[in-house]
């Protein structure tokens, strides 16, 4: 999963001499870091994030530098972290809570959503939630039916959460530093087996708006959506795919809430058909209110049905043939793309 | 007892016509000699009465399609209590060829192949509706486009942008609305007539002072008479009537590999509609007083205003009169209609220098006249057109039938 | 021993004020005035008063769904609260939270909550943030004994006291959890004793004795603010009425028990040993009564009086920008 070229050098507006090729891990830690010196009220707890520097190196040196007040090891206590997390936000500090496999993010669920989210609303804006909720999602290698999940439509779901999911090690970085500078709760979802993709990023210092998607590749027949691990599979698919006269266009949407759909109804006015590649399940997904918003937006625009590619529903097999087949792979998209302009693949 | 609804023969001619609307829904009362639907062809469009009295059955060819002089377009059920779903099916069902073995008094048998069953059909309507897709029908809507006329190339036979931007682009196979009906059928007749038809033109500028004073009499004494508002172009076309009436040559078409000659005079009148321009056609000119001319030329503009003409009332002149006077044109230079061998072009009557012996000004009109070179040489059409200059900057030298003024106004002499 | 002066009338009109305060909260509701339903808190006001007297307006308190009491003891005004009661404009949330979600960051209150155990994770999280930021400030947070044997417990006393958080834990313990008796809820009716397992100090008191609630809580306080993390105080008590407006609460308590209880009114208690012992007088305590009964009128006709919010706000505070 290395070196997949996206628009990382065009957004910089910089020649490949000029910006450093950086992992996406390093990425999150260059912000993390960089904030942390800003802004005092930052600090940092979660499970091995301390002196072992995070399970994927997503923390590294950051305890070093901080040392142990701002930068502190959990017990296993999601639960806690998170209700700990958003206490310390309402008494003025901007805590950012990792709980490294966005699978365990359950456990903190009724923390977040019930109070975190609705806590500035509720007091009438009179208390702010600055608290970050980190953690990685999605499957790598066969993490299996517990460590694979990719919930982010729970949280794009609930008004009065931010939802950041970063593709690459320049959205990474720009995001993240964005995020800590953000007055709202933000579940800033990165993906486990995108942290050792290397990509460009600059070294001076730029933020990355939210809600503003990404065109990671123009196309005019198709209009592609793809989140996290499944935009790099849909590059690899779209490759394949423009051999065969196929032209498709890949956006990535980079945050779910606040959510840029404008960018996405541009395209699909443009080429008349929508596939949106995600990693989660289709039932309730985020596919389906990005379907939804079309259908009901730019429905006169549509030249063929929705196609949504999907991980199979079921839970997530450890067996790699298994898992191979239920998360969509870049010959399932390559082949059903294909299939909506009529074509065998 | 059901009726056959068939593409009635509108002509002599005719071999194939197109629906251009239905006048009554599935299940409406239907009343004899009532207009029941609508049909265009290449020359004419027009409603049609239904023979029978009756409810309409299920509609077999809707609106917009092209079908060959007989083909069976609905039933209408004879107001027996039958059940009119069962009716109209595009074929009759087996069942029904064994009880009406024998052909019924007063109906058309239809032709034997299995029926479908209504679940197809409406399966084939619904798959109809749905195989559209909702860009290709915004397109067709707003490059008006007739979705009826454009097979779709997508999956599963939908229609897609692609199919709406070729059909907005290549030639239709079908006509479906009227208007669309109209430019058609004159695209194609003044395609075939440039195609086909070799010419020649001629051309005049003509002293009109004395023929609008002329004008200007007649249709004094006329209104006197009670009668309606002479014009300039009544007068025009008893001009080109009574010059053929005399010229044998220009009196004929060409038809098949000859020359065909006509004993009485009919011309054609181009009027501009709504739809198109139309030339009805005013027969028998050579035998028509000028009082009688006028009316039929009103009561045919406004037929054809009203788009009401017939067949009978476009088919069979010889010449077209066509006067774009009204207009700030000097001259122009008309297309002849298919099936004819001139046709005279008029400008504006207007003040112009004109030099007889010395330069002075008169009101004057530019003629052009285009002629057949099959049915004329060029020297019979200059004739032609210097009779009828003659005629016009003399008028006196031909009596101008009135009905009121026999004894007065321009005074009568015969003709030769 | 006798406490400092004033600080008996201090109590007593922090109590009359939560007393009647929400006998006149039950008032409105049963008129059907009220939206929603509340959990009063009447028996308890020596928790909240007894433990709020020793914090600054600095120090951070995080409430339940019965947090009237806490509300008004950390200094929201009542005014303020019961118009809050009422979903209307001028309460300390805007209306928009109701009775169990009063806000008021001037004088540290971090919430009353609708969920049961998040207060105690809240109140460890502001002491956390202070602890990282440096700050003197403790946090207070309150529960009851329905929160004791839930996860977000172990979890929260845990982190505070691995992490020496200033923090007080208070256990509001009146016996029920809704309808369910605490000794049908655990093995172990001692809630003081769990602050073993976390190798803080457990101190448990008679929660309707406002001058020993004010001690202990004063030096657990204390603690926290040196820096010696956090204690565990179980605060024995009794609500006199259901469990919410509409609960009778008599299904599942005996009419003996309630009366019983009723005896041990913290208010009357203190009152009838201050006179004895002359830290007061009776009149004194009557000004107290008059003026708080004024100032609880006023409330109400303030409350039932102010307006709703307006609908084009209701899209307002959902993100702060």
């Amino acid at each position: 999963m290395g070196g997949v070229k996206t628009a990382s050098q065009a957004e910089a507006g910089q020649t490949a001499d000029q910006q450093r090729l950086i992992t996406y891990a390093e990425a999150g830690v260059e912000a993390v870091r960089e904030e942390m010196r800003r802004d005092p009220s930052i600090f940092y707890m979660g499970q091995g994030i301390g002196p072992r520097g995070g399970n994927f190196q997503q923390s590294r040196g950051l305890w070093a530098e901080f040392g142990g007040e701002r930068v502190r090891d959990t017990p296993i206590a999601e639960r806690g972290q998170t209700g700990l997390g958003i206490g310390a936000a309402l008494a003025g500090s901007h805590p950012i809570v990792d709980i490294v496999f966005l699978d365990f993010v359950l456990e903190a669920i009724c923390e977040i959503i019930q109070q975190a989210s609705t806590i500035h609303y509720i007091s009438d804006g009179k208390f702010k939630v600055p608290v970050v909720v980190r953690a990685a999602g999605g499957g790598i290698r066969s993490t299996g039916p517990h460590h694979s999940h990719t919930f982010y439509s729970f949280f794009m779901h609930i008004p009065g959460l931010k939802v950041a999911l970063p593709s690459t090690p320049y959205d990474v970085k720009g995001l993240m530093k964005t995020t800590l500078r953000d007055d709202n709760p933000v579940i800033f979802i990165e993906h486990k087996a995108l942290y050792n993709i290397k990509g460009h990023v600059p070294e001076e210092e730029y933020l990355i708006p939210f809600g503003q998607a990404a065109v990671r590749k123009p196309g005019d027949q198709i209009t592609l959506v793809a989140m996290g691990q499944m935009v790099h599979r849909a590059m690899q698919a779209a490759v394949r795919l423009e051999q065969e006269g196929i032209s498709v266009e890949i956006i990535d949407p980079r945050t779910l809430a606040p959510f840029d759909k404008d960018t996405i109804l541009t395209s699909v006015a443009k080429t008349g058909r929508l596939v949106i590649v995600d990693e989660a399940y289709a039932a309730c997904g985020v596919s389906a209110e990005i379907a939804a918003t079309v259908a009901s937006e730019a429905l006169y625009e549509l030249d063929a049905p929705i196609l949504r590619i999907c991980t199979l529903p079921a839970p997530h097999a450890f067996s790699p043939s298994l898992d191979n087949y239920l998360v969509p792979s870049v010959d399932r998209i390559v082949s059903e793309v294909a299939a909506l302009v009529g074509k065998k693949l | 007892m059901s009726f056959a609804i068939v593409m009635p023969q509108l002509g002599l001619t005719m071999e194939e016509g197109t629906v251009s609307g239905w006048l009554k829904k599935p299940g409406d009362v239907v009343k004899k000699n009532e207009p029941l639907f609508s049909v265009s062809t290449d020359k004419v469009e027009m409603d049609v009465e239904s023979a029978v009295d009756g409810t309409l059955g299920k509609i077999i060819v809707p609106v917009g399609e092209t079908v060959k002089v007989g083909t069976v377009l609905a039933y209408v059920n004879g107001g027996d209590g039958e059940d009119i779903t069962a009716i109209g099916s595009e074929q009759p069902s087996s069942e029904d060829l064994e009880e009406s073995s024998a052909p019924q008094e007063g109906s058309i048998q239809p032709t034997s192949a299995p029926a479908r069953s209504v679940v197809e059909q409406t399966s084939d309507r619904a798959r109809s509706r749905q195989s559209v897709s909702p860009r290709a029908r915004r397109l067709a809507k707003e490059l008006g486009v007739d979705l009826a006329a454009v097979r779709g190339n997508g999956l599963d036979g939908q229609v897609t942008e692609k199919d709406i931007r070729g059909a907005s682009a290549g030639p239709r196979d079908r006509v479906a609305s009227s208007d669309g009906a109209r430019r058609q059928l004159i695209a194609e007749r003044l395609t075939q007539s440039v195609q086909t038809i070799p010419t020649f033109s001629v051309a005049a500028e003509v002293n009109a002072e004395n023929f609008v004073a002329l004008h200007e009499s007649l249709k004094q004494s006329m209104a006197q008479a009670g009668g309606a508002k002479l014009t300039i172009t009544d007068l025009l076309l008893t001009v080109f009537a009574q010059t053929l009436k005399g010229n044998s040559e220009l009196n004929a078409t060409w038809e098949g590999n000859a020359v065909s000659r006509r004993t009485s005079v009919d011309l054609g009148l181009a009027v501009a509609t709504p739809k198109g321009v139309v030339a009805p056609v005013i027969r028998n000119l050579g035998s028509t007083n000028l009082q009688a001319l006028v009316a039929r030329r009103i009561e045919l503009v406004e037929k054809a205003r009203a788009g009401r003409l017939s067949l009978a009332d476009l088919e069979g002149g010889v010449g077209t009169l066509s006067n774009l006077g009204m207009y700030r044109v000097d001259h122009f230079q008309a297309i002849i209609t298919p099936g004819q061998s001139s046709i005279l072009a008029v400008g504006q009557i207007r003040k112009r220098p004109w030099v007889s012996e010395t330069l002075s000004v008169k009101p004057t009109v530019m003629l052009n006249l285009t002629v057949d070179h099959r049915v004329a040489d060029g020297a019979i059409g200059a004739a032609f057109l210097s009779k009828m200059v003659e005629l016009i900057e003399n008028p006196q030298n031909f009596s101008w039938q009135s009905t009121a003024s026999s004894g007065d106004g321009a005074g009568r002499r015969s003709n030769a | 021993m006798k406490p400092p002066n004033g600080l008996a009338t201090s109590l007593y009109r922090g109590m009359v004020e939560i007393r009647e305060f929400e006998l006149k909260a039950k008032e409105i509701f049963r008129s059907g005035k009220m939206p929603g339903f509340i959990h009063v808190y009447v028996g308890e006001e020596a928790i909240a008063v007894g433990v709020c007297a020793n914090l600054r307006t600095d120090d951070y308190v995080a409430s339940t769904h019965r947090g009237h009491g806490h509300a008004l003891a950390k200094g929201i005004s009542a005014r303020s609260a019961m118009a809050e009661l009422m979903g209307a404009v001028d309460g300390c949330s805007g209306g928009r939270g109701g009775t169990m979600h009063l806000y008021e960051p001037s004088v540290g209150f971090l919430g009353s909550n609708g969920v049961v155990p998040p207060g105690i994770l809240i109140g460890a999280g502001a002491a956390l943030s202070a602890k990282v930021r440096g700050s003197d400030q403790v946090a207070v947070a309150f529960f009851g004994d329905g929160a004791v044997n839930n996860g977000a417990f172990h979890e929260g006393l845990n982190l505070a006291a691995t992490w020496n958080l200033p923090v007080l834990f208070v256990c509001e313990n009146n016996l029920y959890a809704t309808e369910m008796p605490f000794e049908q809820a655990t093995k172990n009716t001692s809630v003081a004793s769990r602050a073993a397992a976390y190798k803080i100090p457990g101190v448990a008191v008679d929660g309707n004795d406002v001058l020993e609630v004010y001690a202990k809580a004063g030096e657990a306080v204390e603690r926290a603010r040196r820096g010696e993390g956090p204690t565990l105080l179980e605060c024995l008590t009794y609500r006199w009425f259901g469990h919410h407006e509409g609960d009778p609460g008599t299904s599942y308590r005996t009419k003996e028990e309630v009366a019983a209880w009723k005896k041990k009114d913290p208010i009357q208690r203190l009152r009838e040993k201050a006179v004895a012992e002359s830290w007061a007088t009776a009149g004194e305590f009557n000004d107290i009564d008059n003026e708080v009964s004024r100032v609880i009128q006023d409330a109400a006709t303030f409350a039932v009086g102010n307006p709703q919010p307006a609908v084009n706000t209701a899209l307002d505070h959902v993100f702060s920008n």
